[in-house]
């Protein structure tokens, strides 16, 4: 360990409960955050602060003149350009240390197996429901962590999602997805700009925790956070014995997601 | 009983919480919240009894049950 890297995280090390222990195993994890809107921005630059090893960022889209307001990595010279090629640069300056790599494309059934391979977390920042039924699924079948996060005009939800521990599933909580088209998003509804990075910075907050083993329990719990009442409802839940876990790569390539949610 | 409604279900509702009454169990719950509230027939949500996600319990009077949909947004 040189003088650099103890002095960067320095304030994290001298945490007793986090201690250099916690950050060395910062130092093994591989996160990858699926969407760089909202949610993905605050996590990812907070992860990358914080000294996980490798981070992946997937999305698609350019950045748009309404993204700013809540999407912190890129700035108004930023609008047209890749947002995960903006976001790396950015993540880059900040911490140099991190393998941060971009992939400038969704996920999908089809590229999920390839992209997600080196990851042991997936950060959920997506706007979809056939996204994320997509990427709890595969963290299923591969005995990773899903890290979800969501958010509904003033309210979000959090919750870490580790099958192979508890037996609970995203899939297992909801499984009749709700059409698309019943539940507005952001783009639909409205957000302040607030909300999703409260919410981001919870998802990556739970995942810095189960990384350095800051978890008191083992149990799931899905946390209701309001931003009008400050007020959090949690609550946990049981296996179902009604879910039938994907099995093979085979059941994430054939299912079509965008059909099961619509 | 006191009933919590989230998100998309306190559109419907238009209110955060009430109490209700005369539920023995979460199928006649959702019977009456359905008369109450015809737009609920066709949400999704998920019932959390005493901080619980459950599909089937036995209500009593002092239960605390939350209609918990899931959110898409990002």
């Amino acid at each position: 360990m040189d003088a650099a890297y103890f002095n960067r995280y320095q304030r994290q090390i001298q945490l007793q409960s986090f201690g250099l222990e916690g950050q060395q195993k910062l130092s093994e994890a591989k996160v990858l955050i699926v969407g760089m809107g909202g949610l993905g921005c605050p996590a990812a630059q907070y992860l990358v602060g914080a000294g996980v090893s490798k981070i992946g960022l997937v999305d698609g889209d350019k950045v748009d003149l309404h993204n700013l307001h809540r999407q912190v990595l890129y700035s108004t010279s930023d609008i047209g350009n890749s947002k995960v090629e903006v976001a790396k640069e950015k993540l880059e300056a900040l911490n140099p240390t991190i393998n941060i790599e971009a992939f400038e494309q969704f996920i999908t059934p089809k590229n999920v197996l390839e992209i997600a391979e080196d990851y042991d977390i997936l950060l959920d920042g997506s706007d979809r429901f056939a996204t994320r039924y997509l990427l709890d699924n595969y963290c299923t079948l591969k005995k990773k962590v899903y890290v979800y996060g969501s958010v509904f005009e003033f309210e979000g939800q959090v919750a870490l999602f580790n099958y192979a521990l508890n037996k609970i599933a995203y899939n297992s909580i909801f499984q009749n997805p709700p059409k698309q088209s019943d539940v507005p998003s952001c783009s639909e509804n409205g957000i302040l700009g607030f909300l999703p990075s409260i919410i981001g910075n919870m998802q990556a907050l739970e995942a810095v925790k189960y990384i350095a083993g800051l978890k008191e329990t083992n149990d799931f719990e899905l946390v209701h956070y309001n931003g009008l009442t400050q007020e959090i409802y949690k609550t946990t839940a049981q296996p179902n014995s009604n879910f039938i876990p994907p099995s093979s790569e085979q059941d994430i390539l054939s299912f079509d997601y965008d059909v099961f949610c619509s | 009983m006191t009933i919590l409604y989230f998100g998309q279900i306190q559109s419907i509702t238009s209110l955060a919480k009430e109490e209700i009454n005369g539920a023995s169990n979460l199928i006649e719950l959702k019977n009456k919240l359905i008369e109450k509230y015809p737009k609920l027939a066709n949400a999704n949500f998920v019932f959390s009894v005493n901080q619980k996600i459950l599909e089937e319990a036995t209500l009593k009077e002092n239960d605390e049950v939350a209609l918990l949909p899931p959110f898409s947004g990002g």
